[in-house]
């Protein structure tokens, strides 16, 4: 059967596309009835989206090989019908190899009973002062602030930002929680999505260390982003005591010790080290801390 | 005088700022790094990682091509740092943060090597382009088919004593001379001087030349700067062995630093010592700019030399050293030895067209007319005429062109004064701009009649000017 692709459907698979890549295949589309899910290769997301129109029967394939919005699923692939000026051509492509019930088993088994911890993010407060180069970037709240840091192991610089409470009027803040790293690639995909799409926020809910819970009510979006570990997760060091007004019990005493030396930060970003050098020399003094 | 005066101005520095720390700070690779994977529901581990036993990158034309004669390279070894332990080469800096930066494992790596049935296998491919410049594609494939000797030692030492035992180095050159291909090795190892790799260059009819570096002559002084290194004596012995079969060696004083090997009693004592090798030709370098590495200055730190006095002279003030380093080569000059080099203020008075003192091996082979510094000598054989670029890229036609498009406008950038770095055509002395040509292009003349701004320069230095 011959399916045609509504133009709300093929917009949400957009999404699929700007998903980071890995390994050899794009990112998968898996739709049925009324619900499509976008999860790239690499598995460390997964979105689920209501179809403008319902899908008879079950459509899957790879993101790239998208090139016509007339599809037909076929016994051993997924058949484009292109239509051109001059010819008309039919394109086979393999497709993935889970199916649909699979991906639909593995949302379910995500979706959080409660959704706790909401920030409210949107690209243009995520990456106003960070960089989209670096590979990670981590997300931590307390006491109703929330931080955002980044760091370039290569020159040692080490960028932390608090976005302003109410900026916006799309920032919230509830609950706290240690730090968490996502791909910048991951996080800066969702918020280009629903950028396009004209409705510039996302809600993040941080409800469990390995992934976070996102959803847009408005887009019928919902869906989860996974965390990554490594050693230097949560690593302050200097910058650390900027948010000395946070309540950090562990730390609250080498804080202290250090108000005196600590300006008063009214802007909301702060760099650590200049460079390869004295970025180096700022790491030699990091410490550990749980915000 | 200059090293009377310099003292002076530029006091010993007896201590590092430097905290004790590694040749070069690891960076780039987060630890222990783990990804969350959505379908296995746990953190899994993401590793890139390096063939830590073979290397299949052996061949490649030079990023400096632009300002070198001789810019193809090829390495059969390969490591995480290098067993001589030099403490002024910053190819160990430059390789653990290239390595440590892309790949998870680059601290396992020791020693890796090319296979040498697939170095053969790619060998045999390219080889079919000799001589067939328009098959030729990449630069590569037309450094080949423009027979430009293929150079050994670029990006490590290639004669290791563990190749010695191995014999991956030995393989390819033997390949060489068999396919009749010329060959160049830059080496500080005295395997070189072994019977059969003395045979696999001297056998080589299409010519073999061995840079030998010795820096000094001075056996404690080299043990502070080389101690991984084979002894200056073992180096000579090796030269010895090479020049009685034929194959020519040049001596390489690389980096030349002032205060630290340009001692006189030792240097006559290597001059002494080159004689009786049989070495008759030398070139030479200043320290180089990309050296300036906090790791590297701790190094010298730690056997009690002056990194920042040495490189505030022979590399900061270019042309300080610049001018240093031609009064050193005439002192070779004066003694019987030809000379040359790659610093750009000292490319007139070099002896050879080809920096590296080869000519008689390989000028009127194939080499890479397309470069800056070949585009000043042709300009020095002028003899005062006005020089366009337009004759020069004609003359290089004529050798079989530029390597590529991109070298080529690289080198038409320095020879219009585009780029700013050590290989401009106004940092050698006597050369004057005129002006463009009606293509836009720099016209130059050279002349030995317009003094030395090096030593103009000196000469205000002594007076007290600013300059």
């Amino acid at each position: 059967m011959i399916i045609k692709i509504s133009d709300h459907d093929e917009a949400h698979f957009a999404i699929a596309a700007g998903l980071h890549a890995g390994g050899r295949f794009s990112n998968a589309v898996y739709c049925k009835g009324d619900t499509m899910f976008v999860a790239n290769t690499d598995h460390t997301v997964l979105v689920r989206f209501e179809a403008g129109k319902a899908f008879p029967e079950e459509v899957r394939f790879f993101a790239n090989d998208y090139s016509s919005n007339e599809l037909e699923m076929v016994s051993n692939g997924i058949v484009f019908h292109n239509k051109g000026k001059v010819s008309d051509a039919k394109i086979l492509s393999r497709v993935p190899e889970t199916t649909f019930a699979e991906v639909q088993t593995l949302y379910h088994k995500y979706t959080p009973k409660r959704l706790t911890n909401r920030v409210t993010l949107s690209k243009g407060l995520v990456f106003e002062h960070l960089e989209e180069g670096l590979s990670h970037v981590e997300f931590g709240a307390r006491g109703g602030s929330f931080f955002i840091v980044q760091r370039d192991l290569y020159s040692g610089r080490l960028i932390k930002a608090w976005p302003k409470a109410g900026r916006l009027g799309l920032f919230k803040v509830e609950g706290d929680w240690s730090f968490r790293g996502y791909r910048t690639s991951d996080i800066k995909a969702l918020l280009d999505f629903v950028e396009a799409l004209k409705e510039g926020a996302l809600d993040f809910y941080f409800v469990d260390p390995f992934y976070s819970w996102i959803q847009n009510d408005k887009l019928r979006m919902s869906g989860m982003v996974t965390t990554c570990l490594y050693d230097e997760l949560g690593e302050l060091g200097e910058l650390g005591e900027a948010n000395a007004e946070g309540g950090d019990k562990d730390h609250g005493r080498q804080k202290q010790e250090k108000r005196g030396r600590v300006k008063a930060l009214d802007t909301a970003v702060e760099r650590g080290g200049g460079g390869g050098d004295r970025g180096g020399q700022a790491q030699k003094g990091l410490q550990k801390i749980d915000l | 005088m200059v090293k009377d005066l310099v003292p002076r101005s530029v006091r010993w520095s007896r201590t590092s700022d430097y905290e004790r720390r590694g040749l070069v700070e690891e960076k780039g690779r987060k630890r222990n790094y783990q990804e969350g994977d959505l379908f296995r529901g746990e953190h899994l581990r993401k590793e890139r990682l390096l063939n830590t036993e073979e290397m299949n990158s052996f061949l490649e034309v030079s990023l400096r091509a632009q300002a070198c004669p001789l810019p193809l390279n090829i390495d059969t070894w390969d490591g995480f740092t290098c067993p001589y332990n030099c403490i002024y080469c910053y190819a160990n800096c430059f390789r653990a943060s290239l390595y440590s930066s892309f790949f998870d494992n680059a601290r396992l790596m020791g020693l890796r090597h090319c296979n040498p049935d697939f170095f053969k296998r790619e060998l045999d491919r390219l080889f079919t382009n000799r001589g067939r410049l328009t098959q030729a594609g990449n630069e590569t494939a037309r450094a080949v088919a423009m027979e430009v000797p293929m150079r050994f030692g670029i990006r490590f030492e290639d004669f290791i004593a563990r190749e010695g035992r191995d014999q991956v180095s030995l393989a390819l050159l033997r390949y060489l001379a068999a396919e009749a291909y010329p060959v160049m090795i830059n080496t500080k190892s005295a395997l070189v001087g072994r019977e059969d790799y003395v045979r696999a260059l001297a056998d080589n009819k299409a010519g073999a030349a061995v840079h030998l570096t010795m820096i000094t002559g001075s056996e404690p002084l080299r043990r502070r700067l080389e101690s991984g290194a084979p002894s200056f004596e073992q180096r000579l012995e090796a030269c010895r062995a090479l020049i009685q079969a034929g194959v020519k060696v040049v001596a390489r004083i690389e980096p030349f630093m002032a205060f630290i090997n340009d001692d006189r009693a030792d240097t006559d004592h290597y001059i002494e010592r080159l004689k009786w090798a049989g070495v008759k030709h030398l070139t030479f370098d200043t320290y180089s700019y990309s050296a300036n590495n906090p790791g590297i200055e701790e190094g010298y730190f730690r056997v009690g030399l002056d990194f920042r006095r040495m490189f505030l002279i022979m590399s900061d003030c270019q042309w300080l050293g610049s001018l240093i380093l031609g009064r050193f080569m005439d002192h070779f000059r004066e003694r019987g030895f030809s000379c040359s080099t790659f610093d750009f203020g000292n490319v007139p008075s070099n002896d050879s067209d080809l920096c590296c003192s080869v000519d008689s091996q390989f000028l009127a082979g194939g080499y890479n007319r397309g470069n800056i510094l070949t585009a000043a000598r042709w300009v020095i054989r002028q003899k005062g005429a006005r020089a366009r670029w337009r004759d020069f890229a004609t003359w290089v036609g004529e050798g079989g062109g530029f390597l590529s498009t991109t070298i080529q406008t690289a080198v038409q950038r320095l020879w219009n004064l585009e780029e700013r770095n050590g290989y401009q055509m106004d940092w050698i002395p006597g050369f004057k701009p005129h002006g463009p040509d009606q293509d836009g292009m720099m016209v130059w003349s050279y002349s030995t009649g317009t003094g030395d701004f090096r030593e103009q320069m000196l000469t205000a230095l002594m007076r007290g000017e600013e300059l």
